[in-house]
């Protein structure tokens, strides 16, 4: 396996801004090691599959980077995505107009929502997209679990889901942030 | 500490006499343990990757004699996190040493 096949495999499906610094580094390092342009390069590289695993656990892949930027399958025309969870509070207001005990989510939503305005655009859509699921969610589901199951451990299974919800979320929002930096030639 | 955890504590060793470039920790590796531990490239890359972006170290493309080569060294916290392991680690080698004991 040559320099270029073994790239092909290491670098697969990952961003372009990943790759090129992948690549950078993989020929400098076949460069400094004294192998031969066209020569076998695993005894020195090692397995590029395992390289590839290594980095999708640090970066998003082009597809992944893709529905971040686009708003994912669901996108529509109307650019929900972006505009939903800023509309989101208006519509509770107008919602529970009178009603100020209903307020209360917002007064943790909003401030979240304009903290994220000072992130790169990606990750700020990215952010607002789960702050958005997490309103929705702490406000209806955490009540209807505990009608469901009858017993106040819903609370207990919302709270799981809550937290499982938040680990992978901020997993996936460091990987992006690490892809954006690379793109940037930060990295 | 596995595999992964092990190369990353490696790789802050050598990082903390001087800055290098990705070859030359991994000659480092291999010249200090004697040939017994090696960081090929498949692992180390990603591995000094995510060593940055956790700000333990910090990389920059420098030229020398017509090659760029993007030099790592290694930042404030990460000689922190490096103290730390090395204490860990030593900690360790004692207790598995008293437990097989010593020929002397």
């Amino acid at each position: 396996m040559n320099a270029h096949q073994w790239l092909d495999r290491a670098t697969r499906e990952l961003p372009e801004g990943v790759a090129g610094r992948v690549e950078q580094e993989t020929r400098a390092h076949l460069q400094d090691a004294g192998v031969p342009e066209g020569a076998d390069v695993r005894a020195v590289l090692g397995d590029p599959e395992t390289t590839n695993d290594g980095l999708r656990r640090l970066y998003l892949t082009a597809k992944e980077l893709e529905e971040v930027a686009t708003g994912g399958s669901l996108r529509t025309g109307w650019n929900l995505s972006e505009w939903l969870p800023r509309l989101l509070p208006v519509f509770w207001v107008l919602a529970f107009w009178g009603e100020t005990s209903q307020w209360w989510p917002l007064a943790l939503y909003v401030p979240a929502l304009i903290l994220v305005q000072r992130l790169h655009s990606l990750r700020r859509r990215h952010w607002q997209g789960w702050l958005f699921s997490l309103f929705v969610f702490s406000v209806f589901v955490p009540e209807t679990l505990v009608e469901v199951t009858g017993t106040p451990a819903g609370w207990l299974l919302a709270s799981g889901l809550l937290l499982y919800s938040a680990v992978n979320f901020l997993k996936r929002d460091a990987r992006l942030r690490r892809t954006l930096l690379a793109g940037e030639g930060r990295a | 500490m596995n595999t992964r955890e092990q190369l990353r504590m490696l790789i802050l060793a050598v990082l903390e006499r001087q800055p290098e470039h990705g070859y030359a920790i991994a000659q480092a590796i291999k010249a200090r343990s004697e040939g017994l531990l090696t960081a090929r490239e498949g692992t180390l890359y990603p591995a000094l990757h995510a060593l940055e972006a956790e700000g333990l170290v910090e990389s920059e493309e420098r030229e020398a004699g017509g090659r760029v080569r993007r030099e790592y060294r290694l930042t404030e916290k990460g000689g922190k996190v490096l103290a730390k392991a090395r204490g860990d680690w030593q900690q360790r080698v004692r207790a598995v040493g008293a437990v097989l004991g010593g020929t002397s």
